[in-house]
């Protein structure tokens, strides 16, 4: 059957594979791997695969042939190389056959066939213990400490689950150990869903790995398994890695090292591309480390947004991460407050931009909420502190002042904003010159509810919802969360 | 990245008044902000509130017209207090001459730093200086939670007293057990023949740091001074209440200690206070403190702190010995 597959799409037998057929590990995959040589009614076998593939939503291409399932509805698949040119390794694809976003589509499961299906027999012979034992730690934290209303030490083995719309996607159990001073994580278990993003549960995972050994103080170093019998970093772990070019358990087998782990942190933490080289700037100026860069980011102090617009705009950055200027040096004090301000209200339109309810104006019958969230991209401007966002809804522009002639937003139009805590008459002119620079985007000032009065009319304006003393009242818990965490 | 600008609002004569008012509220605010424990932002919180309506207030004036002057200063300014300027003026060369002479005509002027005048500033730091290297990895030699924490605490210990001055150079007391932290300190402080003295960096796992600890600074004995006046405490109040019968009294106030704050403040609170109450109780007679610990880090390294300093500096009147309550 492998034969008739490949030479009836002209292709050529990819390395390694009639190895890993006959190999040992994958005699623990035997219900599993899509076996070329079993009759057609099989569910096991490469022809029913063949058949999933083909009536799939989107059918994959030619090439594609199907290794094993990734889960009930997506299947790994191995791009072959085709005859007459040179061979070429893909790596190992994972095709959805429902219905699901082309972004999603076809991502990297691995890069290497071998290591992928070596990786997954390791990750599947490990889960039934670990399943027991994780339970069996949750039970025991459920009595000693949610039951008993106690906060646990951080040398507390702790249960994590992580769930996606209900779905279990992760269970995990860590504490801090004093035998090496960083993270011990006895129980590493991940899986795939049909509806969750590629490698999505081991980034959220490594993620919070990271952040719980940052918290906890220590050297970052992360401990796979239990003091004396120690597991090799997971495989699902070192899989992920391999996607992302991060070599894992280079060092040593069982652990994430120091230097492995800042790496990581930086690669699982969500930046857009301008935020990464604002951020290789300021680790290069010795301004900050990457851990509490990458930690006020996960533990949303600052989102990334907010965080991009304070990096681009305020030669301040390193005192606002540190909690700030003392309140009796009120210069300096405002200065940082007025880029909080308008970094907050940034945030705070891209999100009501990202979970606007564009169902409640449509005529399609039933609102969902689910998945309707939108991602706005945006830009910031750091010589004159304005930040240009795309995606936003068609239509009236977000948060326009009812006082004032509203702009309306095309489809494929963008928004230029100017946001300010106490807007002067150099921002007002400030407004119009960025809009005869941009005729084709929609400018606005935006400016705290209790300001509108001080603009203008004939200044485009966006009115934030929360007036100063709110925003302030914000600026100062997260400023104060910097101060008394660990950074 | 754009500029940061004072602006220097002229208050019209109408709002004059009610914009002083504001400033002495917030400036009383201030001052109740310094009579309080570090770390308690109570007052800091209404002081900033007060100040933000004056801003607002100086923003409504430059927009409705009012005069306004823009100077490019220093991006640092510790000029402390409010940022209302009226009256005398102690050093003209702080302000620009138009303001100078608005404030010698007995106007109101409000100082407003704006940092979003559109140019490029230099960001800090050192281009090429990279971020701190990753934590040396280490492992204990074995023994259990409790062993592997002591050798860790000597570890960093012995490599802080070996390199002082490096970015190494530092002991983190954060989840150290109370009896680790007094033995190896105690062990550590004693000036053997020819040692120098060594203040080491203390680092708490908030970020926050602790003032210098000294080592190798004193001359020690073991044994127990008879005939002096004994004194029982705990180190905290209302922490082991059971303990109230056999203790003279409570070192530090509970509710004055346990906050949530940066721990290098508690730090630096106990040292304070300990310091204080140590230099009264030293004006009587040479005392025997009996100390029964509990486990705040900051509290102890702090109290710790503060008997090696006042060692250090006054003759050997006080004797501390490691009591520990289990």
């Amino acid at each position: 059957m492998l034969n008739v597959f490949l030479n009836e799409r002209g292709l050529q037998m990819p390395k390694g594979l009639m190895e890993i057929y006959s190999s040992p590990e994958v005699r623990s995959l035997e219900g599993l791997i899509y076996w070329p040589n079993r009759p057609d009614s099989n569910l096991n076998s490469l022809a029913w695969a063949l058949r999933q593939l083909r009536d799939a939503t989107t059918p994959p291409p030619d090439n594609y042939l199907p290794l094993l399932p990734v889960d009930d509805l997506s299947i790994a698949c191995l791009p072959c190389s085709p005859l007459g040119v040179p061979y070429d390794d893909y790596g190992v694809a994972r095709w959805h056959l429902g219905m699901i976003d082309e972004k999603f589509q076809d991502s990297l499961l691995a890069t290497d066939v071998g290591q992928y299906v070596r990786s997954v027999a390791e990750e599947l012979r490990a889960r039934t213990f670990g399943l027991k034992r994780v339970g069996a730690i949750a039970n025991r934290y459920y009595a000693d400490y949610v039951e008993k209303g106690i906060r646990p030490r951080g040398s507390v083995l702790r249960p994590v689950q992580l769930a996606c719309q209900n779905v279990i996607i992760v269970l995990a159990a860590l504490r801090h150990d004093a035998g090496f001073d960083g993270l011990r994580v006895s129980i590493y278990l991940t899986c795939e869903a049909p509806h969750v993003a590629t490698h999505e549960a081991n980034r959220a995972m490594a993620a919070l790995i990271l952040c719980d050994a940052f918290q906890n103080g220590g050297t970052m170093e992360i401990r796979f398994g239990e003091r004396g019998r120690e597991n090799p970093v997971p495989p699902a772990l070192r899989r992920f890695g391999r996607s992302i070019g991060k070599s894992l358990g280079m060092e040593d087998s069982c652990c994430i090292t120091p230097l492995e782990a800042r790496d990581l942190f930086l690669a699982v933490t969500p930046m857009p591309d301008e935020l990464r080289d604002r951020c290789d700037d300021l680790f290069d100026r010795g301004v900050i480390s990457p851990e509490r860069l990458c930690f006020t980011l996960m533990s949303s102090i600052w989102s990334a947004i907010e965080l991009d617009y304070i990096a681009a705009t305020s030669p301040r950055i390193e005192s606002i991460l540190r909690g700030g200027a003392p309140p009796d040096l009120r210069r300096n004090r405002v200065a940082e407050l007025e880029t909080c301000r308008a970094a907050m209200m940034l945030g705070m339109l891209q999100r009501h931009i990202d979970n606007s309810d564009t169902a409640a104006q449509s005529d399609r019958g039933v609102r969902v909420f689910e998945d309707s969230v939108a991602s706005a991209s945006w830009r910031i401007r750091g010589d004159v502190g304005a930040a240009a966002i795309a995606g936003a809804p068609e239509g009236l522009v977000p948060w326009a002042s009812q006082d004032r002639e509203a702009a309306l937003l095309s489809e494929d139009g963008y928004l230029i904003t100017v946001p300010r805590g106490l807007p002067t008459p150099s921002d007002h002119q400030l407004v119009l010159d960025i809009q005869s620079e941009h005729p084709e985007a929609v400018v606005a000032l935006l400016v705290p509810a209790d300001m509108v009065d001080t603009v203008p009319k004939e200044i485009p304006l966006m009115v934030c919802p929360d007036r100063i003393a709110a925003l302030d009242t914000d600026i100062e818990r997260r400023l104060d969360s910097l101060r008394v965490g660990r950074l | 990245m754009t500029i940061e600008r004072s602006a220097f609002v002229l208050i019209p004569d109408s709002l004059a008044p009610p914009l002083l008012q504001l400033e002495s509220r917030a400036i009383a605010a201030l001052h109740r902000a310094e009579k309080l424990p570090p770390g308690d932002r109570t007052e800091a919180i209404r002081f900033e509130s007060i100040h933000a309506v004056i801003d607002q207030v100086a923003t409504a004036a430059m927009a409705n017209g009012e005069p306004t002057v823009f100077s490019s200063s220093a991006v640092e300014n510790n000029l402390r207090g409010t940022s209302v300027l009226h009256g005398e003026l102690l050093d003209r060369r702080t302000i620009p001459e138009k303001v100078a002479d608005w404030m010698a005509a007995g106007k109101v002027v409000v100082e407003l730093r704006i940092p979003h005048s559109p140019g490029a500033t230099e960001v800090g730091g050192d281009p090429g200086h990279g971020p701190p290297p990753p934590a040396k990895r280490w492992i204990s030699s074995g023994g259990d939670s409790a062993a592997a924490a002591r050798e860790r605490f000597e570890f960093l210990l012995a490599e802080a007293l070996s390199n002082p001055q490096g970015d190494e150079g530092t002991i983190r007391p954060s989840d150290v057990s109370n009896k680790v932290l007094t033995e190896c300190l105690r062990r550590n402080v004693e000036a053997h023949d020819g040692e120098q003295r060594v203040d080491i960096r203390v680092t708490y796992r908030d970020g926050s740091e602790g003032a210098r600890f000294p080592l190798r600074a004193l001359q020690m004995y073991n044994a127990k001074p008879t005939g002096w006046r004994v004194l029982r405490f705990t180190l905290m109040s209302v922490r082991h209440v059971d303990m109230d019968l056999v203790v003279d009294g409570a070192w530090l106030r509970n509710s004055r200690v346990s906050r949530p704050r940066p721990a290098g403040l508690t730090d630096g609170i106990v040292f304070d206070t300990s310091l204080r109450q140590l230099q009264c109780l030293d004006a009587s007679v040479p005392t025997l403190i009996c100390m029964y610990q509990t486990g705040l880090e900051p509290a102890i390294v702090g109290f710790y702190r503060a008997v090696v300093h006042h060692l250090i500096e006054c003759s050997a009147r006080s004797f501390v010995p490691a009591r520990l309550l289990v």
